[in-house]
Formats: structure tokens, C-alpha cells, sequence
């Protein structure tokens, strides 16, 4: 008895000390890592004078006035979040209905040419979007779809080769026992999938949804490629335009680049956990 | 009596069965439809015609395109900036893609186990994942000033005179690197995280206790079961450093806009960046679209290249669990594996 | 069954929803008979000016009207050949000297002689290096001058007072040697030695003498033009401007001049201190000397350091005489409008009655330039005239416009841009820098085709 307990104290502060040295560094390390995007915000609450001071990452005085002249530079700064919004929410919505149902359906029924299309998919993965991006653009000119988010919402609506093959992954860890009580039901393929499926499937639908809305909100080759005119540009091109046209208002930029970056990263430290459980989940990592 | 009023039991069976599987089969092309739709429509079509682009010469001003035949192809094998944009997006490979693969792998085998804080210090690590490539090269463009950027400064304090970064040809691709890896390693890291919370921790508990050291570990068990991570890993991030844009563009376009980027004597010039210059740029008498289009097809040569080469060294080296769901081939070796037991 | 009926209506309702949406963010694809798109580009003020001057045209065209799009088609032709391969092309355009004749070239902008002489104008009504520099080998004229800058120096009065220096003559009558003098005395650091102590210290430099926008890697503008021109060497020679010429000594001469001015006596902004902070942003915070720069900087320190004790001069002489570089905003009608008539009638208009304030240029029509749009407005320096008109008449002023077309690939990365980088950033002589480029501009020219 008396052993234990000397051994228990004895162990207790090394261990103590071993979990505050891994904290320390921990914290040392992920602290330096995210420094440039402190630096980022810091710029945009500097007054022009202390913009280049670099001894100072909390700026005093702290100003407001880039945000407010921001809004003067880009009026429409309103209409850029609208625009970013449609794409990146029927673009997620798009890619998640059409991927799933595919991913559902290589997972689950045997058709002849579920392997090649299997293979297929994954070939897809390997061509640069610059391949197919100039007969795209030619067709989508002759459609009149130009400065239009068709271009890039329509093809997301038929499925993304990578969320489809995401999804096959995880339907194949998901219970068969799940189908089986629906069908005893006397449900069809397509309510067992609705009804029972979908619901099970939480995770993947959100890891996968925010990487695609993610990706979505932050792209811009493709969009500056089919969106020329001003209005119907994304928040990604008005902050390419301010480095172009006013490229000395470092606080201005700065101010662009918080306010754009800002809902992503509000909507990933929401879903974090589901994120790493559903790309666990999906036997991805496998 | 007709045999059609006699139920015959097995034909029985078979109908229903058939049935059954031709209904499966008819839900099963319904379910796919509209990815093959989107497959055929978006992806299929347009690279043959970028195939047949390639035969041709079109400014995208005049109406139509002006058929040429095999120029394009013989001015690109001749074009000594071909085999100088594919030595630069290798330097990137060599550079950027290895230091993120080791680095998301270091940061997850130090975060993955379960400790307080350690979602914390995952959030914060993949935060630079979320931000826009535009924003990040402004940042990192000032960081990488040899005045007062705080890389010069770190090097500096330790007596190491500081190289000049994006302004020197020899360290510009490596700048973008750097970039590109701090970017990135979020991504990998949850990837990785994910792939080792599959490691069983008893079996490192018994290496352990038969007296395997840290390292013995990690060579012989871990990285074992996690290759299939490793190996989805280094097949995505090659297919995306072979498509390097967007992070040369933000870091070294100038006021003549991407036509000027492309770094110090052009060593940060990718092979996209070659075919988005070559697109609009008419001033050479090969340029256009039908010289991007045969760039681009060269660009999905070499992926493909590239990556059936690691499907091949994969099968050797990847070890996939027996029972664990994986991908067709596999399972069938891992079936036959178990019945040999 | 009537599950995937329901799936279908969502999706053809999803459809349905982007695409009214999308028809309310959509640009025009046609313009209408009445409707005239223009193309403008740069800050909020330098838009606002342009719609400021269209006012007139409005008035006495009441029933055209103007539509304009902020965009890159125009000091970017890459953006503008995007929009004519969408058949989205405006009907107007406003190009730079720097590639106004690639638009020619490639016929995108119509002939504006006919419009020009319906207005009852003619060449002679404009400033005759702008004119002459915008007209094509066959004497058409494809654009019309919104107007011009060029470049002059600008100086802190304060900072040559402290150092007992007398302000350079407005009128250009000193050196470039002169201005290397003043730039290493004018160049201090923390314990107030000048660059010509012996105690000096480059490292702890705390004010400049002198800004070039070679510094600017890179290379976009060419600070380094007027220089040359004043050494006596040039980018392209000959009639056709398309012989590569950069390599002559006097070339060689300027760039290293530059090189030293930065390296050597350390007194001009390196490309790694414009890294830091871009040098025209630490002249105007009143830590540099002098600036090569064009009027623009007027407005950028009225609206960032007003108390600013500044002045200007015309550039300096070099072995071959005073220059300095123009470059001209063009107003252009687009060939293929449908509106070809109204286009090139405001494209005229904007360049004859309509000149004078935009973009913060000096007009080229006629005297405009020494009238309140320009010499007199409030707020100009006193030495308006003499730094910015008058050196537009130098016999070795040149406009950055290349009529072989050859400018942007020449100095691009594939011809001497990298050279140039490696003198801005000291890896080597302008010399060695320079030597046998021409055969590396040639072949660039030789693809032409």
C-alpha cells in the first residue's frame, strides 16, 4: 500500500512538468505559426504613420478609419457578399445532393460499370481544371452565360468527382443492418436514403460541406476567368482589385482581407470536431 | 395445364431474383446519373475538344479557330520555356510538397493524442487552411522583406545573413514554398489526425513493452498503417503542385498584373502560369488559345504519368488491413488472405 | 416515384433561383442604340472626374446614355481581349500609351480622323508629342489623348534647407551628376552624418536622398526611361522603335548610374527597403529627399501629408540633354461596337471640350494645360509648369509607346526584365547585366510573326 502511494507521488510531478513543457511549446509553436494573420489584422487597425512599425503587434493608437474607407472604396462591397454567398451555398448545396447520391450508389448497389466509374472518378481527379477551362468558357460564352455565376454553379450541380468518391467512402462504413430495417418497411431505394441514410450521414455531409464552402468563398481563378463585370464580381476579386488600383492603403487591404476571411474561420471553429470526424469517418484516412 | 400456370420453383427464384437485380442495378444508374451527366458534360467533353483546340490557332478574337495541325505540338516541344517552367514547378515539388507532407505528419503525431487543448492547437494550426490565397500572399509578401520582415529578423538574430527571398531568383520558389506549407498543414495535419487515431494503442503498448524504441515505433508500426493516409496525401498535394497558380500569382505579379509574375528571371513561372500567358498573349506567333490547350493536355499527360506512378509503387507498399473496407483490388487480396488462414 | 418528382421540382427551383439571381447581378452583354458603356479604370477620384467631365457630353446628347464599368479592360489588354472573346466588349475604352498599340494591331479601335474632323478639330489642336506618338506610320489616329504626365522631381524643400542646399532650378537646368551630389548629401544617418562622411554608417540610415521606381521589382514602370533618354540611350531605336538598343554604352551608362546611386553611395531606395515600405510612400511620409514621379503625387500628399513642405523641378540633364518620359491616357472607340457613331463622338469629346481635369492628367488639347484644369488649380505647386509642361516640348522626350508593339514582351520576363532586376537588386553590373541582351530581345521580336 504504502508502495503505491510512494510511487503515485513520486511519478506526479514529472509528468506535471513533462504535460507543462508540451503546453509550453505547444503554445510557443502555434502562437509563431499564426503570426502572419495576427499581423494581417494588426495592419488593418493601424493608423498610416505606424503601418511598417514592426516592433508593435497590438498598434496604439488602434483606428477604425480603414474598415470605414473600405466601404468608401467599395461601395458594393455588399453586393460582392451576396454574390460570394449564391455561389458558395448552391455550389455546396449542388455538389452535396448530386456527390452523395453517386457516392451512395457505388457504395451500395451493384450496376455493371460501378468500377469503372469508380475509376473514372478518380481519373477526373488528376485533370488540371485549366483542361477543361477553355472549351467551358467558349460554351459558356455562346449560352450567354458570362458574368453570370452559372458557369460556375451549374457544372458543381452534377456532382464533384472528389465529394463523390468521399461519400462512397464513408456509405461503405455505415452498418448494412441501416437498410435492412428500412426495407423491412417496405421503402423504396430512395426514401431508405432520405429517411434513413442522410440523417446517419451528418458528419460527412458537414466536413465535406464546409470544405466545399470553404473553397467556394476563396476562390478566384475561375472566377475572375467567367466574372468581369464589377457587378457581378466575388469578395475575392474586389480584394484582387484593391492591392491593383490602391495598392499603397496597406490598412485599407488589410481591413479587405480580415472582413472576407472572417466567416470562414467563425464557421470552421463551429464545426472543427465534426470535421476531423468526418473525414475519420469516411475511412478517407484509409 | 400450361407450364406457365404450374409455378416452376427455381425459374421462381431466378425471376425474382434477377429482378431484384435489375431493379438494384435500374435504382443504381438513377442515383449516378447526375454525376455521370456532370462527368461526360464537363469534364469529358471539353477535354477532347481542348484536345482538338490544340490543332488549332485562335486569338478568341476572329470568329472561328484556324486549323494548324501539329504546330502547336512542335513549337511546344521546341519551346525551350516548356522544359523551364517544369524544372521550376519541380523545384516546387522538392521544396514545397515534401516539407508539407513531413510537417503535417511531425504536427499531427504531436497533437494527436488526447490531451486538453489539443483541438485548440489543431483549430489554430488550420486556420491559415481557410484564408484566401490573395490574402495570404499580401501578408506574405511583406513578410518576406529583408528590412524588417520577421523571417530576416529570426535569421538575423542568429547571425545568419538573411537571403533575399522573393527578390533572388534562387529563393523565390522556396519562398512560395514556405507559403504554401504554412497554408497547407492544417489540411494535412486533420487528415493525418484522423488516420492515427486508427493506430490501436495497445499494439504500440506491446512494441513498447517488447522493448521497441520511439523511432522502431514509428517506422514499423505506425507509418505501416497510416500509409494509406500517406499515400492519398502525396497523390492529392503532387496533382495540386503540378497546378501551382494562385500563390505565384499573389506573390509576384506586378503593375502589369500577372503578365509580370513569374519571379526574379522567371523562376517562379509554373506551368499554368506559362499556359495563362500563352492564352492571352498574342505577341508570339504561336501563342493563344490553341497553344494553352496543348500546354494544358500536356499538364494532364504528366499528372496522369505521375500518379499512375504512384498507384504502381502504392500497391507494393501500402499496407491495407485485412477486413478493413478498402478499394476492389485490395479487398480481394485481403479476402484471399483470410481464407488461406 | 413521387419522391424524386419532389427532388426534380427542388432542383429545377434551385436552378430557377440562381438564375434570377444572376440576372440581377449580371453585366450588360449588348448595349442598346441609346446606351453608351464606357470603360474607366483607377481610384475612386480619378472615376469621378472622368463622369465629372462626361457631364457636358450628356447635356448636349440627352438622349445617349452612359454607362460606365469599372474594370481592368484598358491599362490591361489581356482583360479587355477576355471581354471581346465574350463578345461583352464596351464601347469604349481608355487604354495607356503602354499598350494602346497592341489594341491597334490587333484592329480593336476604330479611326477616329473622321470624327476628329467632324468636330472641326485636327491634329494641330494637340500638344505634338502626344499626338504624334498616338498616330500610326499611315497617319490614322486610333485614340484620342485624355492627357498626359510626365515625370519631374519632386523635392522636400525642408530637407535641403537643413543640408544648406539651394532647391534645384525648375526649369532642368542642372545635372544628373548635380543630383547624385545632393542625394549623398541629403542621405543621413541616425547620428546625422550625410553619405559623403567618412563616419557614415549605411546601416542606420534614417533619411534618403533620392526614389527611382527601378527599385520597383518586378519591373513594372520604367523610372529608369527618363534616365536613359538623358544619357543618351534608349530602350528601341529607329523609326519603327524596334532595334534593340539597350545595350549601347550610354545605356549601359545610365543603368549603372542608378545601380551606384543605390549600391554605391547607398542614397537611393533599394528594392529591398520599396519591399518594406514602397519608396513613394516614404517620400510623401517625408523620409526621402527627391522622387522621380509624375503629378499623381500631388494628390497622394494632399490626401496623406498635407503639411508636407514640397516642391517640383523638370528633370535633370545628362550627357545628351534634358528628357523625360510621357506616358498618355487614350480615349478609344471600340471597332466593333454597335454604337460606332455615339462612341467615337464621346471619345472626341472627351479629349477636345471635355478635357482638362481627368485622371489628374495634363490635358493635351490646345493651352487647357495652363488653365485652371491644370497649372492654375488650387493647390498646385509653384512649379507646376516648368517641371510638368514645359519638358513635354524637350527635344529628347519620349512617350513610352512602341508602334512595332514590342514593349511588353521586350521588357517582360522573357527579354530584359530580368536583367534589369539583377542591376536594381546589385547581383551584377549594368554591364554584365546588359551584355548580349539584345540577342535575347531579338529573339523575342523574331516571334512576333
Amino acid at each position: 500500500m504504502t508502495d503505491v502511494s510512494l510511487r503515485r507521488r513520486t511519478v506526479k510531478p514529472t509528468r506535471a512538468a513533462a504535460t507543462l513543457t508540451y503546453h509550453g511549446i505547444l503554445i510557443v509553436l502555434t502562437a509563431l505559426y499564426i503570426f502572419p494573420v495576427v499581423w494581417a489584422v494588426s495592419m488593418s487597425l493601424r493608423t498610416n504613420e505606424n503601418m511598417f512599425h514592426a516592433d508593435q503587434l497590438i498598434p496604439h493608437p488602434i483606428t477604425f478609419e480603414h474598415y470605414e474607407n473600405l466601404f468608401g472604396i467599395l461601395p458594393d462591397f455588399g453586393r460582392y457578399v451576396l454574390n460570394t454567398l449564391v455561389i458558395a451555398v448552391l455550389g455546396t448545396v449542388g455538389t452535396l445532393a448530386s456527390s452523395s447520391l453517386a457516392g451512395y450508389a457505388m457504395a451500395r448497389f451493384r450496376f455493371a460499370g460501378r468500377n469503372v466509374l469508380l475509376l473514372l472518378l478518380l481519373l477526373t481527379l488528376m485533370v488540371p481544371a485549366q483542361a477543361t477551362l477553355i472549351p467551358q468558357y467558349v460554351w459558356f460564352r455562346d449560352l450567354g452565360w458570362l458574368n453570370t455565376p452559372l458557369p460556375i454553379i451549374i457544372p458543381l450541380l452534377f456532382g464533384s468527382a472528389f465529394a463523390s468518391f468521399f461519400f462512397r467512402q464513408y456509405f461503405l462504413t455505415l452498418p448494412r443492418e441501416l437498410e435492412a430495417a428500412a426495407s423491412i418497411d417496405g421503402a423504396g431505394p430512395w426514401r431508405t436514403f432520405v429517411q434513413v441514410i442522410v440523417p446517419n450521414a451528418g458528419p460527412a455531409y458537414l466536413a465535406l460541406g464546409l470544405l466545399t464552402f470553404v473553397q467556394l468563398w476563396n476562390s478566384f481563378f475561375v472566377n475572375s476567368v467567367y466574372l468581369t463585370s464589377q457587378d457581378s464580381w466575388v469578395l475575392t476579386q474586389a480584394l484582387q482589385s484593391l492591392v491593383g488600383r490602391y495598392n499603397s492603403q496597406y490598412g485599407e487591404i488589410m481591413a479587405g482581407v480580415t472582413l472576407v476571411s472572417l466567416p470562414v474561420i467563425v464557421a470552421y471553429l463551429i464545426f472543427q470536431r465534426w470535421i476531423v470526424r468526418g473525414i475519420a469517418m469516411s475511412g478517407l484516412a484509409n | 395445364m400450361s407450364s406457365r400456370e404450374t409455378p416452376h420453383p427455381r425459374r421462381g427464384i431466378l425471376r425474382r431474383r434477377s429482378s431484384l437485380r435489375t431493379r438494384e442495378a435500374r435504382t443504381g444508374y438513377l442515383f449516378v446519373l447526375p454525376q455521370v451527366v456532370g462527368l461526360v458534360a464537363f469534364i469529358g467533353v471539353p477535354l477532347v475538344a481542348s484536345l482538338g483546340y490544340s490543332f488549332t490557332h485562335w486569338d478568341l478574337i476572329a470568329p472561328a479557330p484556324e486549323f494548324v495541325g501539329f504546330d502547336n505540338w512542335a513549337a511546344m516541344l521546341q519551346d525551350p520555356r516548356v522544359p523551364a517552367v517544369l524544372l521550376n514547378t519541380g523545384k516546387f515539388i522538392l521544396l514545397g510538397t515534401t516539407s508539407f507532407l513531413l510537417f503535417s505528419l511531425i504536427a499531427a503525431l504531436i497533437t494527436y493524442t488526447p490531451r486538453r487543448f489539443v483541438g485548440v492547437y489543431r483549430a489554430i494550426i488550420f486556420l491559415p487552411y481557410v484564408l484566401s490565397q490573395i490574402a495570404v500572399g499580401v501578408v506574405w509578401r511583406w513578410m518576406f522583406n529583408t528590412e524588417s520582415g520577421p523571417l530576416t529578423v529570426v535569421l538575423e538574430a542568429v547571425g545568419i545573413r538573411s537571403p533575399d527571398w522573393l527578390l533572388d531568383p534562387a529563393t523565390a520558389m522556396t519562398s512560395i514554398a514556405i507559403m504554401t506549407t504554412w497554408q497547407g498543414i492544417g489540411y494535412g495535419l486533420t487528415l493525418f489526425v484522423a488516420g492515427l487515431s486508427g493506430v490501436p494503442e495497445p499494439l504500440i503498448e506491446a512494441a513498447r513493452i517488447d522493448g521497441a524504441n520511439v523511432v522502431q515505433r514509428f517506422f514499423h508500426i505506425i507509418l505501416p498503417l497510416i500509409s494509406p493516409t500517406v499515400f492519398f496525401l502525396t497523390v492529392t498535394s503532387l496533382i495540386g503542385a503540378l497546378q501551382l497558380f494562385d500563390p505565384v500569382v499573389a506573390m509576384t505579379s506586378s503593375s502589369a498584373g500577372v503578365a509580370g509574375a513569374g519571379g526574379p528571371d522567371n523562376s517562379t513561372r509554373t506551368i499554368v502560369l506559362y499556359m495563362y500567358n500563352q492564352l492571352f498573349n498574342l505577341s508570339e506567333a504561336k501563342s493563344g488559345l490553341g497553344y494553352a490547350a496543348a500546354l494544358a493536355w500536356m499538364l494532364a499527360f504528366l499528372t496522369f504519368l505521375i500518379t499512375a506512378i504512384q498507384f504502381a509503387v502504392g500497391r507494393r507498399t501500402i499496407y491495407y488491413e485485412a477486413g478493413q473496407q478498402s478499394r476492389g483490388r485490395s479487398r480481394r487480396r485481403a479476402r484471399t488472405e483470410n481464407t488461406h488462414d | 416515384m413521387k419522391h424524386s418528382l419532389r427532388m426534380a421540382s427542388a432542383a429545377a427551383a434551385a436552378v430557377a433561383a440562381a438564375l434570377a439571381l444572376s440576372g440581377c447581378g449580371g453585366g450588360g452583354a449588348e448595349s442598346s442604340s441609346d446606351t453608351l458603356r464606357v470603360a474607366v479604370w483607377g481610384v475612386n477620384s480619378d472615376i469621378d472626374s472622368i463622369k465629372a467631365a462626361a457631364k457636358g457630353f450628356q447635356e448636349d446628347n440627352p438622349d445617349i446614355t452612359l454607362k460606365f464599368e469599372t474594370g481592368d479592360c484598358g491599362p490591361d489588354y489581356a482583360a479587355c481581349k477576355t471581354l471581346i472573346a465574350g463578345k461583352n466588349m464596351p464601347d469604349v475604352v481608355v487604354t495607356g500609351s503602354w499598350n494602346y498599340f497592341d489594341f491597334v494591331r490587333d484592329g480593336i479601335l476604330a479611326d477616329l480622323g473622321p470624327a476628329l474632323e467632324e468636330g472641326g478639330y485636327s491634329t494641330a489642336d494637340f500638344t505634338p508629342t502626344v499626338i504624334d506618338a498616338l498616330s500610326t506610320d499611315d497617319g490614322e489616329l486610333h485614340g484620342v489623348p485624355m492627357g498626359f504626365n510626365a515625370q519631374s522631381l519632386f523635392y522636400n524643400k525642408d530637407m535641403f534647407a537643413a543640408a544648406g542646399l539651394e532647391e534645384p532650378p525648375a526649369d532642368g537646368s542642372y545635372t544628373y551628376d548635380d543630383l547624385r551630389e545632393w542625394s549623398a548629401l541629403l542621405t543621413l544617418d541616425s547620428a546625422g552624418n550625410n553619405a559623403k562622411s567618412p563616419s557614415f554608417n549605411p546601416d542606420d540610415i534614417v533619411q534618403y536622398g533620392y526614389y527611382n521606381r527601378m527599385a520597383i521589382v518586378p519591373p513594372g514602370e520604367p523610372g529608369y526611361g527618363p534616365v536613359l533618354a538623358a544619357f543618351g540611350g534608349q530602350t528601341f531605336s529607329g523609326d519603327a522603335r524596334n532595334q534593340c538598343d539597350i545595350d549601347s554604352d550610354a545605356s549601359i551608362e545610365a543603368f549603372q548610374y542608378l545601380q551606384d546611386l543605390m549600391w554605391k553611395d547607398h542614397s537611393a531606395i533599394t528594392p529591398q527597403l520599396e519591399q518594406e515600405q514602397p519608396g513613394y510612400l516614404r517620400w510623401v511620409e517625408g523620409k526621402v529627399a527627391m522622387q522621380q514621379g509624375s503629378h499623381e503625387q500631388v494628390q497622394i500628399v494632399a490626401e496623406q501629408n498635407p503639411d508636407l513642405n514640397y516642391n517640383m523641378a523638370a528633370l535633370p540633364a545628362g550627357a545628351a540633354g534634358n528628357a523625360t518620359l510621357l506616358q498618355i491616357h487614350v480615349w478609344g472607340a471600340y471597332a466593333g461596337s454597335r454604337n460606332l457613331d455615339a462612341a467615337t463622338k464621346f471619345a472626341v469629346y472627351m479629349a477636345t471640350e471635355g478635357s482638362g481635369k481627368q485622371m489628374g492628367l495634363i490635358p493635351a488639347f490646345q493651352d487647357r494645360a495652363l488653365g485652371e484644369d491644370f497649372a492654375q488649380a488650387p493647390g498646385e505647386p509653384s512649379n507646376l509648369v516648368a517641371a510638368q509642361i514645359d519638358p513635354a516640348a524637350w527635344p529628347l522626350t519620349f512617350v513610352n509607346v512602341d508602334p512595332s508593339n514590342v514593349w511588353a514582351a521586350a521588357s517582360g520576363q522573357d527579354g530584359f526584365g530580368p536583367a534589369l532586376e539583377s542591376i536594381a537588386t546589385n547581383k551584377s553590373s549594368a554591364a554584365d547585366a546588359l551584355a548580349g541582351i539584345c540577342s535575347t530581345v531579338d529573339d523575342v521580336l523574331a516571334a512576333q510573326g
